[in-house]
């Protein structure tokens, strides 16, 4: 296992976990968290990830399920702090980037889960519902729900454009 | 849904991930030094040719013990696609389970959570008791099963407050013919032992170990290693052994955090060196065998 070649994999795909992280968890800091949680799960199984046919894929494999585990635990009787809305930067403008958390923020995480594995990630329905273990038609209604739910959330904003 | 609701979305999706900072140091820095705390805590065996012969010449001298190292091949890095500039995945359509390090055979580091459970309560010292237990593992990779065999991860209650409680049970990869027990334990004399994760090697460690011991043979080969080490308040104690073709470790922590770090639960673990020892070694861990398919 050589440090190196783990930082290399890290620089190169880091931008790609950290905005999936991002989307699933709508929060900078949970993002992160969550990323290097995958990250250091990767770390531990180097040889194993490198050898997987997409090793990118691997690893996002590994950061949906850490994500839906932390949900799952913390559902399960943890009560989570409130989530720290999203701080605007000195980057370009924000607006639109926190309205979407404020909605994701709404779905369930996994509705939550599908819309970003279909519509971010451009997985299809099948595949979608072998990652999150769902039948085929799960995913489709529960995308089909988080979409309405998106929708209506969004159109009472000032976004460019509708879903 | 029609194409135009998926197209926005897309797009909904673009624009706000576009010019999004991305702590790609931290990340990095994070994920190693978290990967290398769990590289520690859970891989059995690292380094091939050292450790198979420490293994081998453990098997040969110790009724308990046998084994042999992680051999994990390197088939070299897989070609990963160009990435997308606009930070989008590629999409994960190749998802196949991977390519396994070694061929799993049937042993007692198949033995199910709920077991391993049940054998651990029996083993703890008085007044230490078995809070709660992972059944499932919730965080595997793609094609590999959610089912919990030859790990438990448990939360202790004990007089010093909860703590956390790992025994990992670890097939060694392909005995034959890579680590055939030598008839003559003098053909592994000079074999440099001290970068297996059996060593006290400041290199096997992120932090300096208050107590490591290796535990040797009457020739003086490494079998096991007992430590203690704390980190950011959190106390961990590991002994490892090889055992029968396999590793047998076990460890405690004052944290009930999932990754054993701050904050800290307890004072003290709830397991002392001796107590966790004890229960590394019992032969209830290398007496099971999984029943016939």
């Amino acid at each position: 296992m050589q440090d190196s070649e783990f930082a290399a994999f890290v620089a190169a795909r880091s931008g790609q976990l950290y905005r999936s992280a991002y989307l699933l968890t709508t929060s900078p800091h949970s993002a992160e968290d969550l990323v290097q949680a995958a990250l250091a799960k990767a770390y531990v199984a180097w040889p194993r990830v490198r050898a997987a046919d997409d090793p990118v894929a691997y690893v996002h494999g590994v950061l949906i399920n850490a994500f839906l585990s932390e949900r799952r635990r913390l559902s399960s009787g943890e009560v989570p702090l409130a989530v720290t809305p999203d701080t605007p930067t000195a980057e370009a403008d924000p607006t639109e980037r926190l309205a979407l958390m404020a909605a994701l923020r709404e779905l369930a995480p996994l509705d939550r889960a599908v819309v970003v594995l279909r519509f971010w990630e451009d997985r299809s329905v099948a595949d979608t519902a072998r990652d999150l273990r769902l039948t085929e038609a799960a995913v489709k209604n529960r995308c089909l729900r988080a979409l309405r739910q998106l929708r209506g959330l969004l159109t009472d904003t000032t976004l460019p454009g509708s879903i | 849904m029609n194409l135009s609701e998926y197209d926005d979305l897309r797009d909904v999706f673009d624009r706000a991930m576009t010019d999004l900072s991305v702590p790609t140091a931290r990340l990095c820095e994070g994920a190693t030094r978290t990967g290398r705390r769990l590289r520690w805590r859970r891989r059995a065996l690292v380094g091939a040719g050292g450790l198979a012969a420490a293994a081998a010449v453990g098997a040969f001298l110790v009724p308990l013990v046998g084994g042999s190292g992680d051999t994990a091949r390197d088939p070299g890095m897989a070609t990963e696609p160009p990435a997308d500039p606009s930070g989008r995945p590629s999409a994960a359509s190749s998802a196949e389970p991977p390519t396994e390090p070694f061929v799993a055979r049937p042993g007692y580091w198949d033995m199910p959570a709920q077991e391993m459970r049940d054998r651990a309560a029996g083993l703890l010292p008085e007044g230490v008791t078995i809070s709660s237990y992972e059944r499932k593992n919730t965080e595997h990779a793609p094609g590999e099963s959610d089912e919990m065999v030859g790990d438990l991860r448990a939360t202790l209650s004990g007089p010093s407050g909860p703590g956390s409680l790992e025994v990992g049970l670890i097939q060694s990869p392909d005995v034959e013919p890579i680590f055939t027990i030598p008839a003559d334990p003098s053909a592994l004399d000079g074999v440099d032992l001290t970068s297996t994760d059996f060593s006290c090697n400041p290199a096997n460690f992120w932090v300096k170990p208050t107590v490591c011991e290796t535990l040797t043979d009457a020739q003086g080969q490494p079998y096991g290693v007992i430590i203690e080490l704390t980190d950011a308040g959190v106390t961990t104690r590991t002994v490892k052994l090889i055992a029968n073709e396999g590793v047998v470790r076990a460890s405690v922590a004052n944290s009930v955090e999932r990754k054993w770090t701050p904050p800290t639960s307890a004072a003290e673990p709830p397991l002392t060196l001796d107590q966790l020892q004890a229960v590394a070694t019992s032969a209830t861990w290398t007496d099971w065998t999984p029943p016939a398919k």
